[in-house]
């Protein structure tokens, strides 16, 4: 049933990024229930809007582009090696495509066996029973400690994928290593950056912050002009959007480097710090609490309540088809900083190509991999109107026309040379192995930040003595505080 | 078979015996052909799993250590967990709000279908039962968008009406707004069940009744529900165990607002997350066998008060 609702998200999300046209970058590979939700709200407008563009029906996710289906083996030369290649994201058929077109002797089949955890799920099903797991998966990088840890992956390292390294952004590459061994080749990011409404904060005499200090100060000033407005949205209640700014924050609550140890940080000096700071926005409603992508979140933005949003690199695309006052006061700034004259980012979203550990072609599968993820003829498909990635890949990220491009949302700025520079100054997280749980479990534990039931810290304290207690009886040794 | 052998006395048993003896296989294979294929699917697809379930429940699956037999450690985790229990309380709450109301709601109907006061009684009949044919999945999602805060047209209307803003997936109302999906989704097949049987009722008693100057409400109360009386136990007994099993509502619900369904929400959406979600699938098991030791208890004690009642004779 999950498999379904993940299907119908994407299937409409990929009709709304199709026809925006543009420069469209979300690959927004955000994970778990909130995936869902954004992708039904995504559904819900997507419904109204198309009805309203007359445009006729919706296509299935792998046809989006209009051209070959997936799965589609057209064009294979006979005695090809055949792969298997599960994944969802929009566009990665056409990519696909090119790469059977240019690689006679491999012919890879894409099929699309849901979205994030319910690939995952799946994917764990195929393992355990020995069969029907593909060569390649896509997999986000916080699942891949989870993968890592049942020997399920192909350490593709010995194949010569590392000659990559210095093509891709040092985030992504340190999420798909551990040691010397390299489990999967990244594709897409989704830096953080504040993503703020100018004609808002010029109208308040908002300065933008570079701390998070400075940042509580703007949003008093902003508070005190109108106590009905808030500086930004904070969604207690999306695992991905908190741990993201705590990763900024150097509040990660969790470190694990493999092995048997974990460690689970929640009621760490500086994740309760990190607590504080965003309940002390809450109480004093400078911060609202709607949940991300939920259309109360898109009519705060859109209206002034919120004057600035903590946006991925592949928010804007996706914010813009969702606001309509604000098109063109949005502008691009670095995150506020914990500390002065530090500059980190966060990371939330995208994914990678992984090699499925059984795979009778290891060696050609990595092949496929590292063509998907780091060359130019791959990311002319992946950052093109359909697929919309944002790319890990540095030889595109650098390039000027990229940084110089613009969107609606934003005017004549460009938002890329911000989300760009953010990408390179990402903070590595190290994620627990524990993540499908820690997703599935997390929604209900922050429900009462929300509602006001509970302190963040309060959520904190909770989730810890949870994910501790789910950790060992994993049979992990948990390392706490 | 099994009639065959407890009816007749002693005279029937030996003639059965002598009829065995000589045609024993002529005889039996009709039967046993006839029901194979509903004794393969219940092995296949009801013992099986069932068992599979079982056995699971006794063994604990960990990412550091393997697999190991972990007696009924298992189920001691599921009944010590506040979250399963929340979820037990919540569906006992919404089996007895929904239940009496989807029933009381059919009979309604039914009876006003059988009276015959309505015009076309056919048409109706088959519009009121249509949601059924509706599967719960496409149900739940019709329902979630024309529910969806701001966006749903029910919530427009009230708010338009002065009502301000209801959100029906707000953590007080998702119970309420769940037991009227399922009374959309329920009504009209209870309401087909019981005009079935108050068809069968024979005509001369409610024209006896008529004749005696009874008004409407008196056939309908006094006369007619005593009649259908089992049917409305036999229905009780259903919705109850449909309502235990509540799954697919809230599945569907969370996707649209993930805050209002909690991870133990209902049994089976606890059971649901923690095999496919946490991939604890031997706690998972665990939960559903519990589950279905809960829902067999309830069938049993409704069995036997049925058969005090003086049913199965």
């Amino acid at each position: 049933m999950a498999t379904s609702h993940s299907g119908v998200g994407n299937v409409r999300r990929t009709s709304t990024e199709s026809r925006t046209g543009t420069a469209a970058r979300p690959g927004a590979q955000g994970a778990g229930r909130r995936r869902r939700i954004f992708g039904l709200a995504a559904a819900a407008l997507a419904a109204t809007t198309v009805a309203a563009c007359g445009s006729t029906g919706l296509p299935a996710p792998s046809s989006a582009g209009g051209s070959a289906a997936s799965g589609s083996t057209a064009g294979c030369a006979a005695g090809a090696t055949h792969l298997t290649f599960w994944g969802w994201s929009a566009g990665y058929d056409l990519a696909v495509n090119e790469f059977n077109k240019t690689h006679p002797d491999i012919c890879v089949q894409l099929e699309n066996a849901g979205a994030t955890t319910a690939e995952y799920v799946k994917l764990n099903d195929a393992l355990t029973a020995h069969s029907g797991a593909p060569d390649i998966a896509q997999i986000e990088y916080f699942e891949l400690p989870s993968f890592e840890i049942t020997h399920s992956l192909v350490d593709l390292s010995q194949y010569g994928v590392g000659s990559a390294k210095s093509d891709e952004a040092p985030a992504a590459w340190a999420q798909v290593t551990q040691g010397s061994a390299q489990y999967a080749m990244p594709v897409d990011l989704g830096p953080l950056a504040l993503y703020y409404n100018e004609k808002e904060f010029s109208a308040n005499g908002l300065t933008v912050p570079t701390t998070w200090a400075d940042f509580a100060t703007q949003a008093d000033k902003l508070h005190a002009a109108n106590s009905k407005d808030a500086i930004t949205n904070f969604d207690p209640e999306s695992p991905q959007d908190v741990l993201a700014l705590m990763q900024q924050y150097g509040a990660f609550p969790f470190s694990y480097t493999g092995g048997n140890t974990l460690g689970i940080h929640f009621n760490g000096a500086t994740e309760t710090a990190f607590a504080n700071y965003w309940q002390s926005l809450i109480d004093k409603h400078e911060a609202t609490t709607a949940a991300d992508f939920s259309p109360t979140q898109w009519t705060n933005f859109d209206s002034g309540a919120d004057a600035s949003r903590l946006s991925p690199a592949w928010g804007p695309v996706g914010m813009q088809l969702s606001i309509k006052q604000t098109t063109g006061d949005w502008r691009a700034a670095a995150l506020p900083q914990a500390k002065t004259g530090q500059n980190l980012a966060g990371n939330w979203g995208g994914s990678s190509i992984a090699v499925v550990a059984g795979s009778k072609y290891a060696k050609q599968a990595a092949e496929f991999a590292q063509w998907f993820g780091g060359s130019a003829d791959a990311w002319k498909i992946l950052s093109g109107p359909v697929a919309g990635a944002y790319p890990a890949y540095l030889p595109l990220l650098d390039s000027s026309s990229f940084q110089s491009s613009t969107l609606p949302i934003s005017g004549n700025s460009t938002p890329n040379t911000v989300f760009a520079s953010a990408e390179k100054n990402i903070v590595d997280p190290q994620w627990p192995p524990i993540m499908t749980a820690a997703l599935t479990q997390w929604t209900s534990t922050f429900a009462g930040v929300t509602k006001g039931s509970e302190t963040l810290a309060q959520a904190f304290a909770a989730f810890q003595q949870q994910m501790t207690s789910y950790a060992q009886a994993q049979g992990f040794t948990v390392v706490g505080g | 078979m099994a009639d065959r052998q407890s009816g007749g006395g002693t005279a029937g048993a030996a003639a059965l015996q002598t009829r065995r003896r000589t045609g024993h296989r002529i005889r039996r294979w009709p039967g046993a052909a006839f029901i194979a294929p509903h004794m393969l699917a219940l092995g296949l697809f009801m013992l099986l799993p069932t068992g599979y379930a079982i056995y699971m429940s006794l063994y604990t699956t960990r990412l550091i250590g393997g697999t190991r037999y972990s007696g009924l450690a298992n189920y001691g985790t599921v009944l010590s967990s506040p979250e399963f229990w929340e979820g037990v309380r919540r569906v006992l709450l919404f089996a007895v709000i929904q239940v009496p109301l989807t029933i009381g709601v059919a009979f309604f109907f039914a009876a006003i279908f059988d009276a015959g006061v309505v015009k076309y009684g056919k048409f109706f009949r088959t519009v009121f039962f249509m949601p059924f044919a509706v599967p719960g999945v496409v149900a739940a999602v019709m329902w979630s968008f024309l529910l969806l805060p701001g966006f749903g047209p029910y919530s427009r209307v009230l708010s338009g009406l002065g009502l301000g803003h209801v959100n029906f997936f707000s953590s007080n109302l998702i119970l309420p707004t769940i037991v009227i999906i399922v009374l959309w989704e329920w009504t009209g097949y209870n309401m087909t069940i019981l005009y079935t049987s108050l068809k069968s009722i024979p005509r001369e008693i409610t024209e006896a009744a008529v004749v005696s100057g009874a008004s409407l409400t008196t056939i309908i109360m006094k006369l007619k529900l005593p009649m259908v009386r089992p049917t409305l136990v036999m229905l009780v007994f259903l919705n109850t165990v449909g309502a235990l099993q509540l799954f697919t509502e809230p599945s569907i619900l969370e996707a649209f607002q993930p805050q209002a369904i909690s991870f133990g929400f209902t049994p089976t959406v606890y059971v649901y997350n923690t095999a496919i979600g946490s991939g604890e699938y031997n706690l998972g098991a665990a939960a559903a066998v519990v589950l279905a030791v809960l829902i067999g208890l309830i069938s049993l004690s409704a069995f036997a008060f049925r058969r005090r009642n003086g049913e199965f004779r």
